[in-house]
């Protein structure tokens, strides 16, 4: 129990810092709020010192944007580890990357982006960058984001499969521009979400242990084949487009928090579960990924860890990150 | 054959510790209820749609 509180306030203390770091947008429901400079408290178990936190105008956390010339940029976009919770600016894998590479490297990351709204992202706001590359980090847990309509106190957008099999997206409402609103639609949403899941006998609002989390267990795995079929057309949507514009798209997988927690309790708990379906997916559409979970794990020790207690990449993994990254591109000459 | 919305609120609500927790979601049920139903209806005509109709093509993405 001690184990799950101390979860549930980390979680609680992030929100509470990002307060004002984020507001409305009609496109993706919620972004960086633009030209902003805050010392947060990050929220990272076990404390760790406040952070900086300066939004460019962009609302990216990131240096004011330069043109990259011909060469163009690399743009990272993925969530809370490509934004950085709980390490400075300059310890995080992208600005690693720009020292290292000594090209433009753009960070779109933001705290808990779904991968509909990274899809979004690259299709409606990355084309200022001219990026020549697009790595998108993604933990592989954060797939169920595609089924939340609300997340943070936003409303976002969400795809959904027709019955035909297509993709749909039902687009953030106006309106929804005002907090009460906000409010009250995700409640319906939360209802809605934990009502579908319970038809799926999931319970994830009481006794939430996320060692237990359903998308681990192997006798839920229907529930989810539906997110991997979702997350599927959504990263064609991403394929499409870059190839459509020259662009070289790779995903980087994380290392799930779980797996540092030790082995599986059981046969039927696989904590390797979301990765491996997310792998399976890329490698269906030939989309490239970099795994970081070897890696990650390699280079973590009790003494010396890779990452914070609550999985979040500290400024070892951030490095660890940032030279896999780098040796993966210029093996595949993208540099 | 899936089971009826009214019974998977009921089932829901019943679900919950405590007199308070299931009385919160008999009422979240009842209030969000028009909406859920009218989300299924729409989903059952167009399954029905979709039935009736040939499907053609692939990786079509209509708003894109």
């Amino acid at each position: 129990m001690n184990f799950i509180s101390s979860k549930l306030r980390n979680r609680q203390a992030i929100k509470n810092s990002e307060k004002g770091l984020y507001t409305f947008d009609p496109a993706l429901g919620f972004w960086g709020q633009a030209n902003v400079e805050r010392t947060i408290t990050s929220g990272i178990s076990p404390p760790q010192p406040d952070i900086f936190v300066s939004h460019n105008s962009d609302g990216n956390r990131d240096i004011a944007y330069e043109s990259g010339g011909p060469e163009g940029s690399l743009v990272c976009i993925g969530g809370s580890h490509s934004w950085g919770a709980g390490v400075d600016q300059e310890s995080r894998y992208s600005d690693l990357l720009r020292q290292a590479c000594g090209r433009q490297v753009v960070n779109m990351g933001h705290c808990s982006l779904g991968l509909d709204q990274v899809c979004i992202a690259i299709l409606n706001r990355s084309a200022k960058f001219d990026p020549k590359v697009v790595i998108v980090e993604q933990y592989p847990w954060s797939v169920v984001r595609l089924l939340n309509g609300y997340v943070n106190g936003y409303v976002k957008p969400l795809f959904s499969l027709d019955s035909n099999g297509d993709l749909q997206l039902k687009k953030v409402p106006r309106y929804v521009r005002w907090k009460p609103v906000r409010r009250g639609i995700g409640a319906y949403y939360a209802y809605r979400k934990e009502l579908n899941e319970f038809r799926s006998g999931i319970d994830l609002a009481s006794q939430y242990d996320p060692m237990a989390d359903p998308i681990f267990l192997h006798w839920k795995a229907d529930y989810y084949d539906s997110i991997a079929r979702l997350s599927g057309k959504v990263i064609g949507v991403m394929r499409d487009h870059c190839r459509q514009n020259g662009i070289h798209l790779i995903f980087a997988l994380g290392a799930i928090y779980q797996e540092f927690q030790g082995s599986n309790p059981s046969k039927l708990v696989d904590y390797s579960l979301p990765r491996k379906r997310l792998q399976r997916t890329l490698d269906e559409l030939k989309v490239p990924y970099v795994d970081m979970h070897g890696p990650i794990m390699a280079a973590h020790t009790d003494k010396d860890p890779a990452v914070f207690e609550d999985g979040h990449l500290n400024v070892k993994g951030h490095r660890v990150f940032s030279e896999v990254m780098k040796r993966e591109l210029e093996t595949r000459g993208w540099l | 054959m899936s089971e009826r919305l009214e019974s998977l609120i009921v089932r829901l609500a019943m679900s919950k510790a405590g007199l308070a927790g299931r009385l919160r979601y008999f009422l979240l049920g009842g209030f969000f209820y028009p909406l859920l139903r009218r989300e299924e209806h729409l989903k059952s005509v167009q399954a029905r749609e979709a039935s009736e109709a040939s499907a053609a093509g692939d990786d079509v993405y209509p708003l894109f």
